[in-house]
């Protein structure tokens, strides 16, 4: 049976679609809270195509949410706005089976609005697939994080520049991509880039591997004030094929670390690593992402 | 006073000449802005090396991050709305993502406003000040150079123009000390670098604030991994 919100949620595409033929708006929208025992549960759910949920995965006290796009990425004109709020004493896993890709188009965006919210005591983790931004696509995303004094978070973001098992590498017309991370209402990290590789403007991007996946991953937890050994650990995984860094951001117990690898299994691995280390040092028994 | 004999147009030029100057003390000679890392890295190791590298980087941070904040700095202090000047501040705060990057230029800002007060006292600079105290701001150098700029009434250009100068002459400065490239190589490719200043203004002068930032993770990691290394020369 359909929640309320999911059968407005079908009217709305259906009117949609009769008026602008295949563009899609799709959500995802996730509340989840702490139920008497402590469990977590999702309280709001809705979605709309492109974007699909499974039924979630209990793992302790938390929840794990795959996310998928029966759709494989989004088209010219397809907007996904993604609304997850994690509250006090709840544990959240959003993850997503396969990469994000973002396909040719002849002319217009695909734009991806996401907002993530963490009350005190709650924790959220956001692991999703590659993003690959396939030749001559344009994408535009913005990401805002809030999250409350006592709240925890691990964001991760890996970008690919292109399908490079097809030699098709920063071949995408445009990438603009916009992030805030608030702390206890304080701005700690702001990430507003524009990148047009038919202008020449992903040189940086490019400047220590032909071809290089990108990952930026924030990790946010009240252990992680002070001299964190989160730098010295990630300082650690740089080889000569996987540049690494991390650094504490201007407000809370907030850190974002930054991978650059050609090499997409080598990059993956230090994901992991880092995942582990977060959740090692912040107490938490590791979330299966079953993908 | 030298700047009464000048004409009109250029009064601002002696005290733009005295504060971008090396013997400012400021504290900029003390970092590298990530430069020692890249060496370290070799990425960079000659004179080819350090104009690729700001070719690169620095145009990159240039055009679409700093000249574009200093601008909307320089034009909130100009019509005094602070607000937009503690939002700003705020901004470039929550920019500068690696730790040593963000103390530079929270320190570099500090020394320069304390300065200027001390030997150039003005009302703009009492309220950067006092918003200081009040925690409203950091202030970071950028917005304190953009205040300078105004006091010594010189166009909005003028003082893109000197910080574009100054973010050109740091690693070629630092590079004497990090690699073989010595003052002549350094000078080459200064030269070759200041010829840009002009399209480098004005690519950033259509930058609006929303779509104000760079992307460039090889220097940030680099960056981030300077404040992990064993030994350093450099602050940053």
């Amino acid at each position: 049976m359909l929640l309320a919100e999911e059968r407005d949620a079908v009217r709305l595409e259906e009117s949609l679609h009769s008026e602008q033929g295949r563009r899609l708006r799709g959500y995802l929208r996730l509340t989840c809270e702490a139920d008497d025992q402590g469990f977590t549960q999702l309280t709001r759910k809705g979605f709309r195509r492109p974007i699909h949920i499974s039924k979630p995965y209990r793992q302790d006290n938390g929840l794990l949410v795959n996310v998928m796009s029966p759709t494989a990425g989004l088209l010219a004109g397809d907007l996904v706005e993604i609304e997850v709020r994690a509250s006090a004493e709840t544990s959240l896993v959003l993850s997503s089976p396969a990469a994000l890709r973002i396909h040719k188009m002849d002319s217009g965006w695909a734009s991806l609005y996401q907002r993530f919210e963490v009350e005190s005591g709650g924790f959220l983790e956001v692991n999703p697939e590659w993003l690959i931004l396939q030749g001559e696509s344009r994408f535009s995303q913005r990401t805002s994080i809030e999250i409350e004094k006592g709240g925890a978070l691990l964001f991760i973001e890996s970008i690919a520049p292109g399908r490079i098992a097809y030699n098709e590498v920063f071949q995408f017309n445009s990438f603009q991509n916009h992030l805030k991370l608030k702390w206890g209402n304080s701005l700690s990290a702001l990430e507003r880039y524009s990148i047009e590789p038919p202008k020449g403007s992903h040189s940086t991007w490019q400047a220590a591997f032909e071809a290089p996946f990108f990952v930026s991953i924030f990790l946010v937890d009240e252990t992680f004030t002070g001299n964190s050994d989160i730098a010295e650990f990630i300082y650690k995984l740089n080889t000569s094929t996987l540049l690494a860094g991390a650094s504490r951001l201007a407000h809370g117990p907030c850190w974002n670390a930054k991978l650059l690898s050609p090499d997409p299994v080598e990059a993956r691995m230090a994901i992991d690593s880092i995942r582990r280390f977060f959740y090692e040092r912040t107490g938490r028994r590791i979330a299966s992402l079953r993908r | 006073m030298v700047s009464s004999e000048l004409d009109e147009p250029y009064s601002w030029l002696p005290s733009v000449l005295q504060t971008t100057d090396p013997l400012f003390p400021i504290g900029s000679y003390a970092h590298s802005y990530g430069l020692e890392e890249m060496v370290a890295m070799g990425r960079v190791s000659d004179e080819n090396g350090l104009l690729d590298f700001i070719q690169t980087h620095v145009f990159e941070n240039l055009e679409k991050w700093e000249l574009p904040y200093l601008r909307f700095s320089y034009n909130a202090i100009s019509s005094e709305n602070w607000q937009i000047v503690i939002e700003l501040d705020q901004e470039l705060d929550a920019s500068k993502m690696c730790s040593e990057i963000r103390q530079a230029s929270i320190a570099q800002g500090r020394q320069r406003l304390r300065l200027l007060r001390k030997i150039n006292p003005d009302d703009l600079l009492n309220e950067l000040s006092r918003l200081k105290r009040e925690e409203h701001i950091k202030p970071h150098h950028l917005v304190v150079f953009a205040a300078e700029y105004l006091i010594h009434k010189a166009p909005l250009k003028i003082a893109l123009a000197a910080w574009t100068y100054q973010a050109l002459a740091a690693p070629c400065a630092a590079s004497l000390k990090l690699m073989r490239i010595g003052q002549e190589g350094a000078q080459s490719v200064l030269t070759k670098a200041l010829e840009s200043i002009p399209s480098i203004i004005e690519k950033s002068m259509y930058i609006e604030r929303e779509y104000a930032g760079s992307f460039n993770p090889l220097l940030d990691i680099a960056c981030d991994r300077h404040e992990q290394a064993f030994s350093r020369l450099f602050i940053s």
